[in-house]
C-alpha cells in the first residue's frame, strides 16, 4: 500500500521527530510476548505506560516483567496519570511518572464519572496549568469541547487529546462532527484522538479528518489476534493520513457523472 | 525511641531514626525502583536523604505497570 512519506510528514512533539503517528497502549495484553511482538508490528514509537502504588508487601510485585520488556523496546514512554480524581493527585502522580520514566511528558488524566469515565474538564485545567509551570509536555485527555481546547491551550498546553468515546467503549468517533470543528478551530495545536477507538476504521476516520495522531489500547489488548490487529491499525492510520493529506472531496446530495460521455450512448 | 508509620496502609514500627532513603533500603526496593510520597506529598529521590520520618506518617511507594 502507498504509505505517507516519513522523511518528510513526521509527527514533531517538542524537538522529537516521529515517524509514526500511531500512540499505543500497554495494559491489558495476554501476555508479555505478545505485547512485544504487538510493539514490533505496529511501528509505534511512543508507549504509555502507568504508575500503580505498591502493596503493604512490596517482594509480591510482578509488574517489573512488564516494564522490562517495555523499556528494552528503546520506544519513547508517555506515561498517564489514571486513576486520579483532583488536580493534585494529577500533579503528584506526574511528578512520581517524571522519576520513574525518565521524561517530561505526560498524559494528564482526571476522570470525573465513574461510568464513562469521562474527564473532569474542571480539575484538567488547572493541573495542566500547575504541569506546564513544573516543565511537563502535556497530553491532555480531554472532551471534545472547544472552550476546554482553548483554555487548555491557554494555560500552555501545545497538544491536545480529546475523546472519540469513552475509554475502552470502542464506539468509534461519536461526535465526529465536534472533533471536525475541534480540528478547524485548533489548526496550530497537535491534537490526537485518544480512547474510545474500537475498529482500525475509527482509526482511519480520525485521520482523514486531520488529526495527527491517534492513541489507543483496548482495541489491539482485546482482540482475538493482537498482533494482527496492530498491523490493522498501522496500516488504516498510514491509509488515513495519506487520504487527509492528498484530499478528500467534499460530499454532495447529487450526482455527477464521472465518465465523461456525451448525452446518451444510443441517443442521438 | 520507638514510632509507628503507615506503609502503603500497613502499621510498621521504627525503632530508630529512620530517613526515607534508609526506610526504602529497609524494604528491600532499590530507591530507583519506586517513587515515593509522605501524606501525599511526592518526596522526590534525591530528597528522600533528608526526609526524617514522623509518627503517623503514611509512606507510599509507586512503581510502573502497563497502562493506556
Amino acid at each position: 500500500m502507498h504509505r505517507p512519506d516519513t522523511t518528510t510528514d513526521e509527527l514533531v512533539i517538542g524537538d522529537l521527530r516521529l515517524k509514526s503517528r500511531f500512540l499505543m497502549g500497554t495494559a491489558g495484553y495476554p501476555s508479555p510476548q505478545v505485547l512485544d511482538h504487538a510493539i514490533s508490528v505496529s511501528g509505534t514509537e511512543v508507549l504509555t505506560m502507568g504508575i500503580k502504588r505498591q502493596a503493604a508487601n512490596v517482594a509480591a510485585q510482578g509488574g517489573e516483567s512488564w516494564w522490562n520488556l517495555i523499556r528494552a523496546s528503546g520506544r519513547h514512554i508517555l506515561p498517564n496519570t489514571a486513576g486520579c480524581r483532583t488536580a493534585q493527585e494529577a500533579i503528584t502522580l506526574a511528578q512520581m511518572a517524571r522519576e520513574l520514566f525518565g521524561t517530561h511528558w505526560i498524559k494528564l488524566e482526571v476522570v470525573g464519572d465513574d461510568y464513562t469515565l469521562q474527564p473532569d474538564t474542571f480539575e484538567l485545567v488547572p493541573a495542566a496549568k500547575a504541569l506546564v509551570a513544573l516543565g511537563f509536555e502535556v497530553f491532555p485527555y480531554c472532551t471534545e469541547d472547544l472552550l476546554v481546547g482553548q483554555r487548555l491551550i491557554d494555560v500552555g498546553c501545545r497538544i491536545l487529546m480529546p475523546w472519540a468515546a469513552p475509554i475502552g467503549s470502542g464506539q468509534g468517533l461519536v461526535h465526529k462532527d465536534a472533533l471536525i470543528r475541534f480540528r478547524e478551530r485548533f489548526p496550530d495545536t497537535l491534537l490526537i484522538v485518544d480512547a474510545g477507538i474500537g475498529a482500525p476504521s475509527h482509526a482511519c476516520e480520525a485521520m482523514e479528518i486531520g488529526f495527527d495522531a491517534v492513541l489507543l489500547n483496548s482495541a489491539i489488548a482485546q482482540a482475538r489476534d493482537p498482533v494482527g490487529m496492530a498491523a490493522a491499525f498501522r496500516d488504516a492510520i498510514c491509509a488515513g493520513r495519506s487520504g487527509f493529506q492528498a484530499g478528500i472531496i467534499t460530499p454532495q446530495p447529487f450526482a455527477t457523472p464521472s465518465t465523461p460521455v456525451t448525452g446518451q450512448p444510443f441517443t442521438l | 525511641m520507638q514510632i509507628n508509620i503507615f506503609f502503603n496502609g500497613r502499621v510498621q514500627t521504627l525503632s530508630q531514626e529512620t530517613s526515607l532513603a534508609d526506610f526504602i533500603e529497609l524494604q528491600g526496593l532499590a530507591q530507583t525502583a519506586c517513587a515515593t510520597a509522605v501524606n501525599g506529598q511526592f518526596v522526590a529521590r534525591a530528597d528522600r536523604i533528608r526526609y526524617v520520618l514522623k509518627p503517623q506518617d503514611q509512606v507510599m511507594t509507586f512503581e510502573p505497570i502497563t497502562g493506556g
